[in-house]
């Protein structure tokens, strides 16, 4: 990220989330708490409502029935108030009034005895009935509502009180029992009747039933005294039973009378109830819903809230744990760019320290050529000041602008590949000029394009002064060098001729002499003179040659065993005379790239000194051997005294000619040894010599393996 | 004796009409006229029942009686008939086939023929939801419990031999067994499973009592007269073929009255 993005504020953090997430779910509980109470109001007002409705149905119905039957009531007593009203006939009259009314068990008609005088029922006829039993009328024209009595009708012997039921009737029945609807009239001859219609509690329990239609609700009918006269099948009490201090009753009736409470039921269980009193019968009809089931529709709705409350919980908390991730990645983001940034930052102060602290001249370029940071070298060295620098092109400073862009080396590295190097002429502000090398490496961003370019400038001024001089000097010792080997030459040319001469008059005189001793010896000391001369004379010309012709040697590959045992061959005649074994032993192939005579010349050289210092009856190894690096090794062993102290290092320098054998020698110039060393060198290998551990001395020659040589060879044409 | 004269003026009427009746007359007949009279009982609710609103007859034997109609090509004709009239009805040609899950009682085998029977009915006792008296089967049979039963039904002497202790009432029209019952006069009234599936459907109040064992099966069948073999050999091939192919099963299940089905062998 980088700093110019929008800053996140400092409260959206993981940590405030979740106590973001919390709140809304603590939010949510509350809401679904409070939405709980209210629906738990809400259930309880519907229901009621609804208990209200049908408590009114019932009532309604209670009374519409009672009304029906004082109609009848008033029907029957209008006909005994004819005249012979109380005939058979009337008998057949009530038992149709009686079929039409299922509500009606029977229709009587007593008279002020008790006695029924005509019934819808014909085995009640002619029965007797307590009057008291059937309560006092309010007022003398209009029916009442006589108490619930036990039984099945009027003449019902078992409904009786022990005291004065017949002996052996049994009890009625419980929860069998009558309501009574009573008028009295008056026939025409003067008697007092009273009609009595005994009317089923039960019709009303069962019309209950069937008005209220589910068996959670409950419904009843009771008397202004508290007693049950008929409950639906949810009622768990015996009709005729008394409800002791009834709420409705006690604290309602009879200045309100309808109204709905939650309290203690009919069956002492919690519910809630409505009632309602007859409008103008003295009954109450009670509908009530068990708490619990009001409960039980509060949880069925609180089932959706539920459901909606765990989803929506369950969207809180995943849209809480996918901000949280989000912000906890974001925050590990940003830390870890934070922490990159201060590497970074440590870095570039690093790269700033280092590149300050650089002897060289550096400077850093931004994509636009622009300069963002130079070193202290580099102000010294070009005697510009870095605040003048940053941020410009210096493109009116031509040796600034050179560094920065050089047209032929730098099209690569300003594309953003790679690095340049190149050697340039930069003109200091003092108008010096100064040879440097220039490195460049091209800075690339992560997307590949150009970062920029870092470089350094090598101020080589002096080292080119000190090659130069270093070159110059290599040049006047290889003159010398030539100049010693041409006057050598010349030399040699120039002694040779009349060194012959004087060798050819020595031998003439040597021949002519023969007689006279004094004169032979004189020309025979010339004539050994002018030899030995010519010998040193030959030994330089051809230590001349050997020196100068190290590049014209004629190098081809060949087998040097076959070389060193034809050399062999001709200077064991020597060695026989000497009684010296020469023993051969190869360890390798002898294949090397050497100029065949020139190599022959060294090892005779080599042998032949063997020889000369070797004892009689002594033997001389000559071994070759091949190394890891496939350089062949020729080692010349022989049984003499061995080197002195230091002669080792001066054996192969012509300016210390070598010991002389026991015999001395005559025919050596002393400067065979450094020929051969030259003559090596030239072959691009070495010999020395040193002493063996185990007594005399041994001779080493190495010759570069063959593809050394070849390749060597090559570079040298 | 006055139920005596009836049955014996029954049997005059069968024997003058056997005489004058062919084998195999009656399909003839239908096959004639292109036309099957079927008694029915009109206020056999899930048999034959006529809906006073619409005058639609419905039930399982107004399905299968059209099934029978349409196996023999003909077109359906309903007489309306009751278990009073029944043996009449048939016998005085006034229908074919009385098709309304008559019950196979001696007393009616005397004087008609019936088929194969395709259901059974034990004897169901009802009572109000709110009765305090009768809740189990064995509160019907108590000191003091007034049970009911329509009159001139096979319950009428079933019920008189098997109540020991409570008091039979029995209902004649036009008084009802519901009307008693609602009233209060009677406890509860035997009725078979047919009827009660009518009250049960229609009365929330009502309840159903089921005997816990079987009390008194009936089984029930077609009736037609007792003189003609060729049509009994037709309606019980009807008979047979509805119960094997399904039709029965599916009427019944159409009008609740599956757990009455006698199913072939090997069906359940």
């Amino acid at each position: 990220m980088s700093r110019d993005a929008p800053a996140r504020p400092t409260w959206l953090s993981s940590a405030h989330l979740v106590w973001a997430g919390a709140a809304l779910l603590l939010l949510l509980a509350l809401l679904s708490g409070v939405f709980a109470v209210y629906q738990r109001q809400d259930t309880n007002a519907q229901e009621t409502r609804r208990t209200q409705l049908l408590v009114r149905l019932l009532e309604d119905a209670t009374t519409r029935t009672l009304d029906a039957a004082a109609l009848t009531l008033g029907m029957v007593t209008q006909r005994l108030q004819q005249r012979d009203a109380v005939t058979a006939d009337l008998a057949d009259r009530l038992v149709e009034a009686v079929r039409g009314r299922p509500y009606m068990r029977s229709l009587s008609v007593l008279d002020t005895q008790g006695k029924v005088l005509v019934s819808s029922n014909a085995a009640a006829t002619g029965g007797s009935f307590d009057m008291r039993r059937l309560g006092l009328p309010v007022n003398g024209d209009d029916a009442w509502l006589g108490p619930w009595l036990p039984g099945r009708d009027l003449i019902d012997p078992s409904g009786l009180d022990g005291s004065v039921r017949p002996q052996g009737t049994p009890r009625a029945l419980p929860g069998i029992g009558l309501m009574t609807l009573v008028r009295r009239t008056t026939s025409p001859d003067g008697q007092t009747l009273h009609v009595v219609a005994a009317l089923n509690p039960d019709y009303l329990a069962n019309h209950f039933q069937q008005v209220l239609g589910e068996p959670t609700l409950s419904a009843a009918l009771l008397d202004y005294q508290g007693r049950l006269l008929a409950g639906t099948e949810g009622v768990q009490r015996l009709p005729g039973t008394s409800v002791q201090g009834h709420r409705a009753l006690q604290d309602y009736l009879p200045d309100q009378e309808h109204g709905s409470y939650e309290g203690q039921g009919l069956d002492d269980t919690p519910v809630l109830t409505s009632f309602r009193a007859s409008r103008k019968h003295p009954l109450l009809v009670v509908v009530e819903e068990p708490i619990t089931n009001v409960s039980l529709l509060w949880r069925r709705k609180l089932g959706w809230l539920l459901v909606i409350d765990l989803v929506a919980a369950a969207l809180i908390m995943a849209g809480t744990l996918a901000a949280w991730r989000s912000l906890r990645s974001h925050e590990r983001l940003s830390s870890a760019l934070e922490r990159t940034r201060n590497r970074l930052e440590e870095s570039e102060r690093h790269l700033r320290a280092v590149i300050e602290a650089a002897p060289a001249p550096m400077f850093v370029l931004d994509p636009l050529g622009r300069y963002v940071l130079v070193n202290q070298a580099f102000e010294d060295f070009l005697n510009v000041r870095r605040e003048d620098l940053m941020g410009e092109r210096a493109a009116d400073d031509v040796t600034l602008g050179q560094l920065a862009y050089h047209p032929q080396r730098d099209v690569a590295l300003w594309a953003g590949a790679g690095h340049s190097s190149y050697m340039d002429t930069i003109v200091l502000p003092s108008g010096a000029r100064r040879q440097a090398l220039v490195a460049k490496v091209a800075l690339t961003r992560p997307d590949g394009r150009p970062g920029g370019v870092i470089g350094s400038i090598t101020d080589v001024t002096s080292f080119r002064e000190a090659e130069q001089r270093a070159a110059d000097a290599m040049m006047a010792t290889a003159a010398a060098h030539h100049a010693e080997s041409e006057f050598i030459g010349n030399l040699s040319h120039a002694l040779r001729t009349p060194l012959q001469s004087v060798i050819g008059f020595s031998e003439l005189g040597v021949l002519r002499s023969r007689h006279d001793s004094a004169q032979h010896e004189l020309f025979s000391h010339i004539q050994h003179g002018g030899q030995r001369m010519l010998l040193v004379v030959n030994d330089l010309l051809d230590l001349s040659r050997v020196k100068n012709a190290a590049g014209t040697l004629n190098r081809a590959e060949i087998d040097t065993t076959d070389l060193v045992e034809e050399v062999i061959r001709h200077v064991r005649i020597d060695a026989r005379a000497r009684q010296v074994d020469i023993h051969v032993s190869h360890d390798a192939d002898g294949m090397a790239s050497v100029d065949a005579l020139r190599f022959q010349q060294a090892v005779r050289t080599l042998i032949e000194r063997a020889v000369r210092i070797s004892p009689m009856g002594s033997q001389i190894d000559v071994r070759s051997s091949r190394d890891t690096e496939g350089r062949l090794h020729w080692w010349i062993r022989d049984a003499g005294p061995g080197l002195h102290d230091r002669e080792s290092e001066t054996l192969f320098s012509p300016f210390f000619p070598p010991r002389q054998g026991p015999e001395g020698t005559h025919d050596r110039s002393g400067l065979e040894l450094a020929i051969c060393w030259y003559i090596l060198r030239g072959l691009d290998g070495q010999v020395d010599c040193m002493n063996h551990p185990q007594g005399g001395s041994v001779c080493h020659l190495t010759l570069p393996s063959v593809a050394t040589a070849t390749a060597r060879h090559r570079v040298m044409q | 004796m006055k139920q005596h004269f009836r049955s014996l003026a029954l049997l005059l009427l069968m024997f003058s009409t056997t005489g004058s009746t062919m084998a195999g007359e009656v399909l003839s007949r239908v096959m004639r006229q292109s036309e099957l009279r079927v008694c029915v009982w009109p206020d056999y609710y899930g048999i034959s029942y006529r809906n006073p609103k619409t005058r639609q007859f419905t039930g399982l034997d107004i399905d299968l009686s059209g099934e029978l109609a349409r196996e023999l090509g003909v077109r359906l004709q309903y007489v309306d008939s009751s278990f009073a009239t029944l043996v009449d009805d048939v016998l005085k040609d006034r229908c074919d086939i009385a098709m309304f899950a008559v019950g196979v009682l001696p007393q009616r085998e005397k004087f008609l023929r019936f088929s194969l029977p395709y259901l059974q009915s034990d004897i169901h006792a009802v009572t109000t939801r709110s009765s305090w008296v009768v809740r189990r089967w064995e509160d019907i049979d108590q000191p003091g419990v007034q049970v009911a039963v329509q009159a001139g039904t096979f319950m009428e002497p079933v019920m008189r031999d098997t109540l020991k202790q409570a008091s039979m009432v029995v209902i004649r029209p036009p008084a009802t067994r519901e009307q008693e019952l609602e009233a209060g006069r009677v406890d509860v009234f035997m009725t078979d499973y047919p009827y009660s599936r009518r009250l049960l459907d229609n009365a929330e109040w009502a309840r159903l009592i089921s005997p816990p064992q079987p009390f008194h099966v009936l089984p029930y069948a077609y009736a037609i007269r007792p003189d003609d073999d060729e049509w009994l050999a037709r309606v019980n091939r009807f008979v047979t073929d509805m119960r094997q192919d399904g039709r029965l099963e599916s009427a019944a299940r159409r009008h609740r009255l599956s757990e009455i089905v006698i199913r072939p062998p090997g069906h359940r």
